[in-house]
């Protein structure tokens, strides 16, 4: 019975692996080379958004100590998240476009780095709400 | 074997009876099946009809009453006759066991072809209404928040000076664009997903991009 009616996957096996069927959106095995050079011009924008949020945090920190005040706890929470946010984002969008092609990341990694300055906004806002002044240098 | 109007009387018209003939359902049209056609009548010769199981009575009656050519045979030269007529008998079961094979290869066929319609009208669908005011909705919610970020950046002017200006002048920028973008890319990306795929997207987009900013005025 089963080998009079195979089930679907198995009538359509033979030809399931071939060029054709990749060409009509099945995704791909592995990242192309296109695919690799974007994944690394975004390494660096993301890169700069890292550096930015630990610029902030050894900033901030600084400012605290010259005035020999303790930072809150969620304030440095927020500052670190500035600098995870970036690479916690990037981390996902390269696992997430692993089989995609070199456009389709393209578009992905972008849409991540808008969520990256999104969340790096938020953050910035909530370390606004937990010290709400500036300490004079 | 000549057929009698008796034989009517025993033509129930299921499977298991032996003047039925299959006939695949797209080949017969309403008026077809609504008039008893007389293509019963023509291909009811068992020779034509496709092998069907015959009922056990039937092969009892050929084992007792032989036809009357066979039985002047068997009088006469009774082993070439019955190693002629074995001979014809397997030829007969190969040629039953073809008829199966193509037949179920007919059907797989068949099966395959349906399946690769539903896959295709599943594929170029048009979309449901629902659909569509979902979409709607979340577009109209990105809008808002578009708005969102916009009155964040108007509030909050950045110094682009230096490397940090620029970074913060760049993601304030880019906040304003990113509802437009997650929306935008969903839908291109997500072009062949099933529709609540592509609202769990979106979904997810309202839920990360809230203008948090804007909401809580710092």
């Amino acid at each position: 019975m089963t080998s009079a009616h195979p089930p679907a996957g198995a009538a359509s096996g033979a030809a399931s692996p071939s060029t054709p069927a990749r060409a009509s959106g099945t995704p791909r095995r592995s990242r192309s080379r296109a695919g690799w050079i974007v994944a690394v011009v975004f390494a660096f924008l993301y890169a700069l958004d890292a550096f930015q949020g630990l610029s902030n945090l050894i900033g901030l920190g600084d400012s605290f100590r010259a005035v020999d005040v303790a930072m809150p706890g969620n304030a440095v929470a927020t500052l670190i998240g500035l600098i995870a946010a970036p690479l916690i984002v990037y981390g996902l969008v390269l696992w997430g476009t692993r089989r995609r092609g070199a456009g389709a990341a393209m578009l992905v990694f972008l849409v991540g780095f808008a969520v990256v300055a999104v969340v790096t906004l938020d953050l910035q806002s909530l370390y606004r709400s937990i010290v709400p002044f500036i300490i004079p240098v | 074997m000549a057929r009698e109007p008796d034989d009517d009387a025993l033509s129930w018209g299921d499977e298991n009876d032996p003047t039925y003939v299959a006939a695949h359902p797209a080949a017969l049209d309403e008026d077809d099946l609504e008039e008893d056609v007389p293509v019963v009548e023509v291909f009811s010769s068992s020779a034509v009809a496709p092998p069907l199981p015959v009922p056990p009575s039937a092969e009892a009656d050929a084992a007792r009453a032989p036809e009357p050519a066979q039985a002047a045979a068997a009088t006469s030269g009774a082993p070439v006759a019955a190693g002629v007529d074995t001979a014809a008998d397997r030829d007969r079961d190969h040629d039953h066991d073809r008829d199966t094979v193509a037949e179920r290869d007919a059907d797989r066929d068949l099966a395959a072809a349906d399946r690769d319609l539903a896959d295709a009208e599943a594929e170029t669908a048009p979309l449901s209404s629902a659909g569509l005011i979902a979409f709607g909705v979340f577009g109209g919610i990105f809008l808002l928040y578009t708005v969102g970020w916009l009155v964040t950046y108007i509030r909050n002017p950045t110094d682009p000076s230096g490397l940090a200006g620029i970074v913060q002048n760049a993601q304030n920028v880019l906040a304003i664009a990113a509802p437009a973008l997650w929306f935008i890319v969903t839908l291109l990306l997500g072009a062949r997903r099933r529709v609540p795929v592509r609202i769990t997207w979106l979904a997810i987009g309202v839920v990360v991009l809230l203008p948090w900013p804007f909401l809580t005025g710092y």
